[in-house]
């Protein structure tokens, strides 16, 4: 991504947001928080994050987000300013932005019975209310559009909790957007040099070096980078949660000292290290390691830092090995899937690039802007599709343009209502692939999945296979407005989906999506169904006395959605295809992990865990459900398979969470 | 007009928690309600707006002072519905409150649009504050206490005779900060109240206050009081009494109620307005026209502007009128 400065940068996320909220008729502000969070979301800062707007005296909150794996609570603040370069966001303002945001946390009990159940500000203070029990840090992000003239302040406390404040200016932000990579690499200084034993090694490109790292500065790691230490950890990435894996829990309040010998330990990588030699000048100890990645025990590096911050247990005593890599950066894309997939004895892990230089990203580009779309407003002017397959592309394309003219015809010939980013389209696929309940995870894990399809199938990127995907879009934007004009509110991205996947199950994928090309717009039959589908769609999803956004991402709620009786209008039976669409369908990618995990458990002790959900009236209603279905199944002989397997699993780390005790189990192995 | 009734009912309405709510203004084309929490039984007066609204409001509301007892707040519904909710948090404003949500709701009810009518709404909020903080303790100031008895001496001497109940209690605008005291169908008067022992000019706030652009007939009246401490004369009260007591319809006397608040006269504070006792040594009226020493607007030199100034009474001998006239003007029958 080209350089270009602040200045330009900055008009350019101004025009853009203002445009972004003409387009919804949202607030501004709002837009701009969005638009932020989306980017930290893909760059993995925060997860799980929705925006509910409050402000009274004192007080001023835009957001929240409650990361799936309850490693913290997160709430948003912005100032965003329409001409950010006039001034610059002081020391005293942010603190008092900071101050305010932070009043919510003290707050939230009074406001909630002031709010109408359901509202984004009630769920908010719901949420809130229950994160408060049991997470282990609250952070504070202040998201600005404007240059910062100071760091943010030092951590606090709520309550006993630490609180962290982080400061996303516009500088950090164009930082972010222009480097492409979140942050700094990861170091690691020892006070004490840590001892080591070296392997000689004659390749010049990566050398490796054993070390028993004691447990609470691995889990103190884990507290500090969460998931950016396991980047390059690619099972990490295909489940973003680092799961607590209950036997390594267990030997860690039980038998502490056998830790060592009953784990497998840890696989980093390290881009630098500095060592302390002996005479020969053979390494001894570790002094600091530079761009430390955990390449592969990632269960056991979450487990020893839950065990650190949810049991407060200080890990004394407990040693990890580990065998670190130094690999030249360069030959880390062909190092490390290796290190992957050869330490995990249990199954084969197909290694996905989740980068934008992904074949399938390049070609995507390549092809998608050679297309012409087909002028349809009576003007003669064809329109280009923007794929966005890096962030900043279109800002730099269009200002790439020397004189305004120039500009303007750019944003003319590719308006930036027709530019879509890659986790876009992902979404626009899976809508239509009718997996909504991926969609509903959140941009960073449904285009993780994504790409796993992709890796999958294969599919061959013609122009053909373009045109359809983004058809495909043309789709989820008329079924979007349509979901706006029905008041979805701010659950419409998810109305959105789950409207288009089951129109897509109806109809069997029939839909006419090279006609949606040639038309750029859907048929007045299509814009019917969709019309009379929303409200059935808005009914399942959202109803009362669930947390919608949780609801839609279980696949019980595409279960339900599907069985809405809802069939298609005569008028649109008539233009269906013979043939259905296929856009990326590629054999089921269920992990049979899960699957061998919810059978390990014995089915009376999900039963159990069950009963006990209910009489200490933890857990939701769903998953209660989910643990008796599971033990029903377990004990009639049958397998729980697939999402539902996964789901199950989820359920049961969240119960431990809570403090459910399982039966004991004997010793346990941990791979991965 | 809402009154205690709205509310009581409100808080019988239901016994599981939540909010219950009614709808003010329904031929508004704005969401105005007013609502009970239970099982705190808070009030609030809920005002509906969109996200651009929001954005427009934002920053003012994140300027206001406190006040004691009441809130502002601004909260995202869902999508880009937000909600306005002024909020009463203090039981010794309920008797203002009504009032309070009344007036707020008034104003918003005919505003053309909704960012007109979620301004507006803010807008009159701090007017409330400021009236709330103005009579924070001590109840109104001297000047004020003489003035509201100026004009309620007035209502009750020559309007309420000349015109219904209805007409002369809403032709009190004095409270609402209008240009001019009374706005009847017919003409306009402004009210001056003095203590001075031999007042030899009146004093005039802005250049509006006797511009008559409106062409509607404009009357000045002059009140000269003797103001002692628990001497023969009538108190403040006797006389908000009086004027009580001359209301029988329910709504006139409604409107009456909510005008004193407006006006700084709170329910609560009664007990400082008893000992200050008036006397009426004369009242004197004008109409203005043709010739009256004024200031107006359109006479200014561009750029000057909010003018306070003197006349001499002397001066206004040739526009003198009687108080039969007066009542004519009042009546609309003058001509």
């Amino acid at each position: 991504m080209a350089e270009h400065d602040l200045h330009d940068y900055s008009r350019a996320l101004v025009t853009d947001i203002q445009a972004l909220a003409d387009a919804e008729g949202g607030s501004i502000p709002n837009t701009f928080t969005q638009h932020v969070l989306e980017i930290l979301e893909e760059a993995g800062v925060v997860t799980d994050a929705a925006l509910a707007y409050h402000s009274s005296r004192g007080l001023e909150i835009y957001g929240y987000g409650l990361p799936e794996d309850g490693s913290s609570l997160d709430l948003y603040t912005t100032d965003f300013n329409l001409t950010p370069m006039s001034s610059k966001l002081t020391k005293a303002e942010s603190d008092r932005l900071f101050r305010r945001l932070f009043a919510f946390v003290g707050k939230h009990a009074a406001i909630r019975p002031n709010q109408e159940d359901n509202t984004d500000v009630h769920d908010m203070c719901v949420g809130v209310e229950k994160a408060l029990s049991n997470v282990p840090k609250i952070r504070l992000f202040l998201l600005s559009n404007r240059v910062s003239t100071t760091s943010a302040p030092g951590p606090g406390e709520f309550e006993g909790i630490p609180v962290t404040h982080e400061l996303w200016d516009l500088a950090r932000l164009h930082r972010h957007e222009t480097s492409g990579s979140i942050g700094e690499p990861i170091k690691v200084t020892f006070e004490r040099p840590l001892p080591c034993l070296a392997a000689h090694s004659d390749e010049p490109n990566y050398s490796v070096v054993l070390a028993v790292i004691p447990g609470r500065q691995l889990a103190e790691l884990y507290k500090e980078h969460r998931t950016r230490l396991l980047e390059l950890n690619v099972r990490s990435f295909l489940q973003t949660r680092g799961g607590v894996n209950k036997g390594i829990r267990e030997t860690l309040l039980k038998d502490p000292s056998r830790f060592l010998a009953y784990n497998n330990g840890v696989t980093a990588t390290a881009s630098d290290v500095d060592f302390e030699t002996d005479e020969h000048g053979s390494p001894v100890a570790i002094r600091s390691m530079t761009g430390l990645q955990i390449v592969n025990g990632g269960q056991t590096t979450a487990s020893l830092h839950h065990v650190l911050t949810h049991d407060k247990r200080d890990l004394d005593g407990v040693h990890v090995q580990m065998k670190l890599t130094i690999v030249d950066p360069a030959y880390l894309s062909e190092i490390v899937p290796r290190i992957s997939q050869y330490s995990n004895t249990q199954n084969k892990v197909t290694l996905v690039d989740f980068s934008s230089n992904h074949e399938f990203h390049v070609a995507f580009e390549r092809v998608s802007r050679s297309l012409w779309a087909p002028a349809t407003d009576g003007s003669g002017q064809e329109t280009r599709w923007f794929y966005e397959r890096a962030r900043g592309q279109y800002t730099d394309k269009s200002a790439e343009h020397e004189t305004r003219a120039a500009q303007r015809k750019f944003k003319l010939i590719t308006p930036s209502r027709q530019r879509f980013s890659k986790s876009d389209l992902a979404t626009f696929v899976h809508s239509w692939e009718q997996l909504p309940y991926w969609v509903s995870r959140g941009a960073q894990k449904n285009f993780g999945h994504f790409m796993e399809r992709i890796e999958k199938s294969d599919p061959v990127v013609d122009v053909q296979y373009c045109k359809r995907a983004i058809a495909t879009a043309i789709l989820f934007q008329a079924a979007d407005r349509i979901a706006r004009a029905h008041s979805a509110g701010s659950h419409k991205r998810l109305i959105t989906t789950y409207t288009v996947a089951r129109l897509s199950l109806a109809a069997e994928k029939r839909i006419d999506l090279d006609r949606i090309w040639n038309e750029q717009g859907t048929t007045d039959a299509l814009e019917d169904a969709l019309d009379e589908l929303c409200p059935l769609i808005m009914e399942t999803v959202i109803s009362g006395d669930r947390h919608v956004s949780e609801w839609a991402k279980k696949p019980d709620c595409w279960d339900e959605v599907s069985r809405i009786p809802w069939t298609l209008p005569d008028a649109l039976t008539a233009e269906l295809t013979t043939e259905p669409f296929e856009i990326a369908s590629p054999e089921s990618t269920e992990s049979d992990e899960a699957e061998a995990a919810v059978e390990d458990i014995p089915s009376e002790e999900w039963q159990a865990l069950a009963d006990w959900a209910r009489e200490g009236r933890l857990l939701r209603a769903v998953d209660r459900q989910l643990a008796d279905r599971v033990a029903q199944r377990l004990s009639q002989g049958r397998r729980v398979t697939g999402a539902q397997a996964r789901q199950a699993m989820e359920v049961y780390e969240e119960a431990l969470r809570h403090g459910f005790h399982p039966s004991p189990v004997g010793l346990d192995h941990e791979t991965a | 007009m809402i009154d205690e009734s709205v509310w009581q009912e409100l808080e019988a309405h239901q016994q599981t928690p939540g909010r219950s709510t009614r709808r003010l203004h329904p031929d508004s084309q704005h969401d105005i309600q007013v609502s009970v929490t239970h099982p705190a039984l808070r009030r609030m007066l809920l005002l509906g707006t969109d996200a651009r609204t929001a954005d427009t409001v934002r920053q003012e509301i994140h300027e206001l002072p406190a006040t004691r007892g009441l809130q502002l707040n601004l909260s995202s519904v869902s999508g880009n519905h937000y909600e306005l909710q002024v909020m009463l948090t203090d039981d010794e404003l309920t008797e203002v409150f009504t009032p309070l949500v009344s007036d707020i709701a008034e104003v918003v009810r005919d505003a053309p649009t909704t960012e007109t009518a979620a301004e507006a709404a803010v807008r009159r909020y701090v007017r409330w504050q400021q009236l709330l903080r103005s009579v924070s303790r001590d109840g109104l100031s001297r000047q004020a206490r003489c003035g509201l008895f100026g004009e309620l001496h007035f209502l009750l001497e020559y309007v309420l005779p000349a015109v219904d109940q209805h007409t002369a209690v809403s032709s009190w605008t004095g409270p609402r900060q209008t240009n001019q005291d009374f706005q009847l169908p017919g003409a306009a008067v402004e009210v001056k109240t003095t203590t001075a022992r031999s007042p030899r000019t009146v004093q005039i706030a802005s250049e509006r206050q006797l511009d008559t652009a409106d062409s509607t007939p404009l009357a000045l009246a002059h009140v000269v009081l003797d103001d002692r401490q628990s001497g023969l004369g009538r108190s403040l009260n006797a006389l908000v009494d009086e004027i009580r007591a001359r209301l029988t319809s329910p709504s006139a006397a409604q409107r009456f109620e909510s005008l004193l608040v407006q006006a700084g006269y709170l329910p609560n504070q009664r007990d400082l307005y008893d000992h200050d006792r008036y006397t009426l040594r004369r009242s004197e009226f004008w109409t203005v026209g043709e010739g009256f020493p004024r200031i107006i607007e359109a006479e200014l030199p561009p750029g000057v502007g909010n003018c306070t100034y003197t006349i001499d009474v002397s001066a206004l001998t040739a526009h003198s009128v009687t108080a039969e006239t007066l009542v004519d003007l009042i009546r609309g029958t003058h001509g």
